[in-house]
C-alpha cells in the first residue's frame, strides 16, 4: 500500500529520497489530515500566505496601499466596495491588510530564517562537545536571554531609527537563544544514545556525527517550536508597531493599523477591528498548525 | 482432597486491533489453552516472546477480561469474578511480577507495601504487624528490612519482599511470571530454593511462568510449553525433557547453550527453525510453526492440529495424530517394530 | 600459545568514580590478554564492572568523572597515550563494538541502509573536516560502492531479503534481524578485534542460538579475535576459547573454556557454576547468600569473603594473590595455598557448603 505502486520510473527520485522514507511521509500525512484543527490551522497558514505572495493581484486596490489619499471616501464603513472599510485616509483595509500580511510573513521568515540555524548549529555544538565550550556558548545565550525583547527593540530603536528593519534586526538577534536553548538539551541527551556512540567509535567524523546521527533527531521538536514561534514573532512585531517602533506608517503594518485605528474606536471601529482580526487569525493558524505538528510526532514517538 | 486447585478449560484472550476503524484482525494472545495443577505442585508454562504465557497469568487474576473459556478455582468458577469473588480471590490468588522494582512504590517503606494487601483482604488491626514481620523473616529478611526504601535493596531482596508481600495473605495458589528472569544466576537460585522451601511449608500450588527451560526442568512438576497462543505440547516434566516429542519442543531445547557435557546429552541434535515469531495479528494458517518447522508438510500449511493424546502427555502436532510413531516417520527414520509402510 | 605479543593487552587497569557517598574503584586492577584469532570472555554478575572495563578499553569513558589508570595495549600500543582523534581513528580502523540492545545500536531515523553506507564511508580519512564529508557523502561513485559493501556483508551475516532490509528502518525490522544489522555494521571496517557486549541477549532463545551459530561462522572464517562480556556462561561456554571470572571489580579466576567449567578454582565460580539450573534435572545449590558488595563500601582484603563458605579471617587482611594452575589459568583465592592445612576448594565441596548453609537472615548493613 504504498506510493510505489503508481507504475511511473521514480529511480531518480529514488536516490535523493527512499521509497521507505517517501512511505514514512506518506503516513504521517494520512496521520495529520486526520487531525481536523491541524488541517484547519495548515489551511489558514496557507491560505494566508498565498494571499502575501499574490498581494498585487489579488487586492482589490492595489493602488491604494501606500500614501494614497482620497479624503471624500476616508472612513466609509464596510460594503461591497470596500468589504473591510476604508480609514482615516480613504485607504481600503482590506488591500492593505493583504499587504500587511507580506510585512508579518516577511518578518516570521527573516526572523526565523535568520535566528533559527544559528541557534540549531551553537546548540547541537554545545550539546555534543559539552565541556568549556558548552559553557561559554550557553553563558552567552543566557546573556542575550536575559534581555526582554521589547526592551531591546526599543533600545535599538531610540539609537538608530524606528523602522521595520531595525525591528527586525533586534527580533532576529534574540530569536537565536531560544533555539540554542532547546537544541542543546536535545543534543546532550542524543550525545549518550548508543547509536551515536557506536559512529563515534567506528570513527565517524564530527561533522557526521552533528548533521546525520543528532540534528534528524531533534527535527521533530525544532519543527514545533518554529512552527508555535512564527505566531509569537508575527505578534512582537505586531506589538512593536502598535507603540510605534516597527512599521511606520504609511507602510500597511497589522500593528501599526490597530495603533492607528484606536482613536476611531468605537464609531469607525472597522479601522481597528479588521487589522487586529487578521494579526489573530494568523496567530491563531500557525498556533493549530504548530499543535497538530507536535500531536503528531507525539503518536509517533510512542509507536 | 478434592479436585485440582487451578483448572482451566479452552482459555482465550483477544485484544481487538486499536483504532475505530481498523480492519485489522484481533490479536489472539491466548487461543485455546487448558491445563489443571493440583494441590501442591508446580506446573512450568513455558514459551518465548509473544508465546501468550504472560496472558494467561494475567487473564487468570483478571487483569485482563476473559474472552472465552473458563477458569476454576477450587472447583469454583472464577472466569469473570464479580466484586464479591474478586475480594475472595485476592485473599487466595497473588501474582508476582518479574520486575521487582517496578513493584514496589519508591515513596513507600517495606513496612507500608506490604501492609498494603492485609488492609485490602480485611486482615484485622492486630495481627497485620505480626504479619508482615513473620513473612519478612521467612523470606529471609529481618525487622531492618522494615524501613528501608525500594532502592535501597538490591534486586535479589526486592523479589523476597515481593513474594513476602503475596505470602502475607496466605494465598493457596501462586502464579509466578517470570519471578527470577531479572536476576543474576546465583541470586535465581536462592529465590527458587527460598520458593521450594514455602511450596512445602504451606502447601501452596505453584504456576510457574518463564523462558528458561532448565529452570522449569528442575523446579516443576508438570510443563506446558506454548507457541503463539497455543499449548504444544504438555505432561510431566521429567518425560517431555527426556524425550521432547512437539519440534517446536525439541528445537528450544536443541537451542540452550549449556555448561556441561552431561547436559548436552540432553539436547536433541540441533533442529533450528526459521525465521523468528511472527505477530500476533499474522497467524500462519494451520498449525502455527508450520512456517518455522523443520519437519512440515503440505498438510501442516491446512488442518490445524488438536492436541494428541500420545502416550505419556499431549501434543499438538499432526505427526502425532495416529500415535508415537507418526513423528518418527516424519523424519524419516523407521520406528522401531513396525512394518514399513513408505513416505 | 604463541609467543607473538597479544593483540589486547590489559594490565593493572583501574577505574574509579567520585560519588554522593565518596570515591569509589569500580574495577580494581584487572589483567587481561585477547590473543590474536581467540574468543575471549568476561563473564560475570551485575554490579562485578565487566562494563566499566569495556568502556576502559575502548575509551567510551568520560575521563572528569571517571579516574582511570593502568595500560590497555592494542597491538603494542597504549591507547590511553593516544590522542583522542589518533585513538578514535584506531578504534573505528581496527576495533569494533556491538552493544547489547540492538534497537538503541541504530539510530532510528535512517534506514539500514543509510545507516550502514555511512558506516562504510566512515575511516581511512579521519576527520576532514565539512567540506570532506560533503565530498565523500554526496559523491555518487563512493556512494554506491559503499552500498555494494554493505549488501555482501548483510548477505554474509545471513539477513534474510537484504535488498528490502536495506530500505527498512530499524523499527520494522525483527529483533533477530536488526542484530545481524549491527554486527554486518561491525565487520564494515574489517575489525582485527570485535568486541561484543552480551550480543543477543535481547533475544529469544532460538534466534539467539543462530546469531551465536552465526558468530560461530564469523569467527571461523575472518582473521578476527572476540572479547565478549556476558553473564550467561552457558554462551561463554558455546563461543569462548579462555574466560574471565570477574567479581567486584577484580578478576577472580581465568582459564581456559574446558576447565573454567570442569574444574573451577575460585569459590566463586564454583559457586556461580553450581547455582546453574540443569537440563539434566540435578538439583542446584541453592545459590550464594548475601549480595554483591557496594562500589563505595567494599569489603576489606578479599572482595568475596562475606559471602564465601571458606572464609576465614586472614581473607579479610590481604587481597589474595593470583595462584597459578597452568600456562592460561589463574585463581586469587587464599585458599589455594593450603595443601594438608585445610580444604581446597573443589566443586563438589563448595555446592555441599552452600546447600549446607542455613538460609541465613540477611542482615542489612551485615554481610561486608
Amino acid at each position: 500500500m504504498s506510493i510505489d505502486t503508481l507504475s511511473f520510473d521514480t529511480s531518480g527520485l529514488d536516490r535523493i529520497v527512499s521509497p521507505a522514507r517517501r512511505e514514512l511521509w506518506y503516513r504521517s500525512y494520512r496521520r495529520f489530515a486526520n487531525q481536523p484543527m491541524s488541517v484547519i490551522g495548515l489551511v489558514i497558514v496557507v491560505a494566508i500566505a498565498l494571499a502575501a505572495v499574490f498581494a498585487p493581484y489579488i487586492a482589490p486596490y492595489p493602488e491604494q496601499v501606500g500614501s494614497f489619499t482620497d479624503f471624500a471616501n476616508a472612513y466609509q464603513p464596510p460594503s461591497l466596495d470596500h468589504p473591510f472599510g476604508t480609514d482615516s485616509a480613504g485607504r481600503d483595509i482590506l488591500t492593505r491588510v493583504i499587504f500587511g500580511y507580506r510585512i508579518a510573513l516577511l518578518l516570521v521568515a527573516v526572523v526565523l530564517g535568520l535566528g533559527v540555524p544559528v541557534g540549531v548549529m551553537l546548540g547541537l555544538v554545545a550539546g555534543y562537545a559539552g565541556g568549556w565550550v558548552d559553557t561559554i556558548i550557553m553563558r552567552i545565550t543566557d546573556t542575550f536571554l536575559a534581555l526582554p525583547p521589547l526592551v531591546l527593540a526599543l533600545a535599538i530603536a531610540s539609537a538608530f531609527e524606528p523602522t521595520l528593519e531595525v525591528a527586525m534586526f533586534a527580533i532576529a538577534s534574540l530569536w537565536w537563544t531560544w533555539y540554542a536553548r532547546l537544541t542543546r538539551g536535545l543534543a546532550a541527551s542524543l550525545s549518550s544514545e548508543e547509536y551515536v556512540q557506536a559512529a563515534e567509535l567506528a570513527g565517524a567524523s564530527t561533522t557526521h556525527i552533528l548533521f546525520r546521527e543528532l540534528l534528524p533527531n531533534c527535527l521533530s521538536p525544532l519543527l514545533v517550536k518554529a512552527t508555535l514561534d512564527a505566531g509569537i514573532v508575527v505578534l512582537t512585531g505586531a506589538s512593536l508597531s502598535f507603540i510605534g517602533l516597527g512599521v511606520q506608517p504609511p507602510r500597511p503594518g497589522l500593528g501599526t493599523m490597530v495603533a492607528n485605528g484606536t482613536q476611531y474606536l468605537p464609531a469607525e471601529w472597522w479601522i481597528s477591528i479588521f487589522p487586529g482580526f487578521a494579526i489573530f487569525l494568523l496567530v491563531m493558524g500557525f498556533n493549530m498548525l504548530g499543535d497538530g505538528l507536535r500531536d503528531l510526532f507525539d503518536v509517533e514517538v510512542e509507536q | 482432597m478434592s479436585g485440582p486447585v487451578l483448572e482451566v478449560e479452552d482459555l482465550k484472550k483477544h485484544f481487538p486491533a486499536e483504532g475505530l476503524f481498523s480492519s485489522d484482525p484481533p490479536a489472539k494472545a491466548v487461543d485455546g489453552v487448558s491445563f489443571s495443577i493440583d494441590e501442591g505442585e508446580t506446573l512450568g508454562l513455558i514459551g518465548e516472546s509473544g508465546s501468550g504465557k504472560s496472558t494467561v497469568a494475567k487473564t487468570i487474576i483478571d487483569i485482563h477480561e476473559t474472552t472465552d473459556g473458563l477458569i476454576r478455582f477450587n472447583g469454583q468458577d472464577i472466569t469473570n469474578p464479580i466484586r464479591q469473588q474478586l475480594a475472595e480471590m485476592r485473599s487466595e490468588i497473588q501474582l508476582v511480577f518479574q520486575d521487582p522494582t517496578s513493584c514496589l512504590n519508591p515513596r513507600r517503606t517495606i513496612r507500608k507495601s506490604l501492609l498494603v494487601p492485609l488492609k485490602a483482604t480485611g486482615v484485622p488491626r492486630s495481627e497485620r504487624e505480626q504479619r508482615v514481620r513473620q513473612m519478612l523473616e521467612r523470606v529471609g529478611l529481618n525487622d531492618e528490612y522494615l524501613y528501608k526504601y525500594p532502592h535501597e535493596l538490591s534486586g535479589g531482596q526486592k523479589q523476597r519482599v515481593n513474594i513476602a508481600r503475596a505470602l502475607a495473605v496466605e494465598p493457596s495458589l501462586l502464579l509466578l511470571d517470570e519471578p527470577t528472569s531479572a536476576l543474576d544466576v546465583s541470586v535465581q537460585a536462592k529465590i527458587i530454593s527460598l520458593l521450594e522451601d514455602i511450596q512445602t511449608e504451606f502447601d501452596l500450588t505453584y504456576l510457574f511462568i518463564t523462558h528458561d527451560l532448565s529452570l522449569v526442568r528442575n523446579f516443576a512438576d508438570e510443563t506446558a510449553v506454548m507457541y503463539l497462543g497455543e499449548i504444544q505440547e504438555q505432561g510431566p516434566t521429567d518425560r517431555i525433557f527426556e524425550n521432547p516429542r512437539h519440534p517446536y519442543t525439541r528445537s528450544l531445547l536443541s537451542s540452550i547453550p549449556v555448561t556441561s557435557q552431561q547436559e548436552e546429552a540432553y539436547k536433541p541434535d540441533s533442529e533450528s527453525l526459521d525465521g523468528e515469531v511472527p505477530g500476533a495479528r499474522n497467524m500462519p494458517s494451520g498449525c502455527r510453526l508450520h512456517p518455522r518447522c523443520p519437519h512440515a508438510t503440505e498438510d501442516c500449511a491446512m488442518r490445524h492440529p488438536e492436541q494428541y493424546d500420545v502416550q505419556d502427555r499431549d501434543v499438538r502436532c499432526i505427526a502425532y495424530e495416529d500415535g508415537a510413531e507418526g513423528f518418527e516417520r516424519l523424519r524419516g527414520r523407521r520406528p522401531v517394530g513396525s512394518e514399513s509402510d513408505g513416505s | 600459545m604463541s609467543d607473538a605479543a597479544p593483540l589486547l593487552s590489559v594490565r593493572d587497569l583501574s577505574v574509579g568514580f567520585e560519588g554522593f557517598d565518596g570515591y569509589a574503584d569500580v574495577v580494581d586492577g584487572v589483567d587481561l590478554t585477547v590473543e590474536h584469532g581467540e574468543v575471549v570472555t568476561i563473564a560475570g554478575e551485575t554490579g562485578c564492572g565487566k562494563s566499566v572495563t569495556t568502556k576502559a578499553i575502548t575509551g567510551l569513558l568520560n575521563e572528569p568523572p571517571a579516574r582511570v589508570d593502568g595500560t590497555v595495549e592494542f597491538d603494542g600500543q597504549d591507547l590511553r597515550e593516544l590522542p583522542d582523534t589518533e585513538r578514535r581513528a584506531l578504534n573505528g580502523d581496527r576495533i569494533s563494538v556491538i552493544f547489547q540492545n540492538p534497537l538503541s545500536s541504530l539510530n532510528p531515523v535512517f534506514t539500514i541502509g543509510e545507516q550502514l553506507t555511512d558506516t562504510a564511508q566512515f575511516g581511512g580519512e579521519g576527520d576532514t573536516g565539512i567540506l570532506g564529508y560533503l565530498r565523500r557523502r554526496y559523491s555518487s561513485t563512493d556512494r554506491s560502492a559503499a552500498r555494494e559493501r554493505v549488501l555482501d556483508l548483510l548477505e554474509e551475516v545471513r539477513m534474510p531479503d537484504p535488498e528490502s532490509v536495506m530500505d527498512s528502518y530499524p523499527s520494522e525490522l525483527s529483533g533477530g534481524m536488526r542484530q545481524r544489522a549491527i554486527i554486518a555494521q561491525a565487520l564494515l571496517n574489517e575489525p582485527d578485534l570485535l568486541i561484543a557486549d552480551e550480543p543477543g541477549s535481547a533475544l529469544d532463545v532460538t534466534v539467539h542460538d543462530e546469531i551465536l551459530s552465526l558468530l560461530e561462522d564469523l569467527i571461523a572464517k575472518r582473521d578476527m579475535s572476540i572479547l565478549m562480556i556476558t553473564h550467561n556462561l552457558g554462551v561463554a561456554r558455546q563461543l569462548s576459547d579462555r574466560v574471565y571470572i570477574m567479581y567486584g571489580g577484580r578478576i577472580a579466576e581465568t582459564a581456559p573454556t574446558a576447565e573454567i567449567f570442569d574444574t573451577p578454582h575460585h569459590p566463586y565460580t564454583q559457586g556461580l557454576i553450581a547455582s546453574i539450573p540443569r537440563l539434566s534435572g540435578e538439583s542446584m545449590a541453592g545459590g550464594i547468600g548475601g549480595s554483591v558488595p557496594e562500589y563505595t563500601d567494599p569489603p576489606m582484603g578479599c572482595r568475596f569473603h562475606p559471602r564465601c563458605p571458606y572464609a576465614d579471617d586472614s581473607c579479610r587482611f590481604s587481597e589474595p594473590a593470583d595462584v597459578s594452575f597452568g600456562e592460561q589459568a589463574r585463581s586469587a583465592c587464599v585458599r589455594h595455598a593450603d595443601g594438608d592445612g585445610g580444604p581446597v576448594p573443589t566443586l563438589q565441596e563448595t555446592k555441599r557448603r552452600l546447600s549446607e548453609n542455613e538460609p541465613t537472615l540477611e542482615r542489612a548493613e551485615g554481610d561486608r
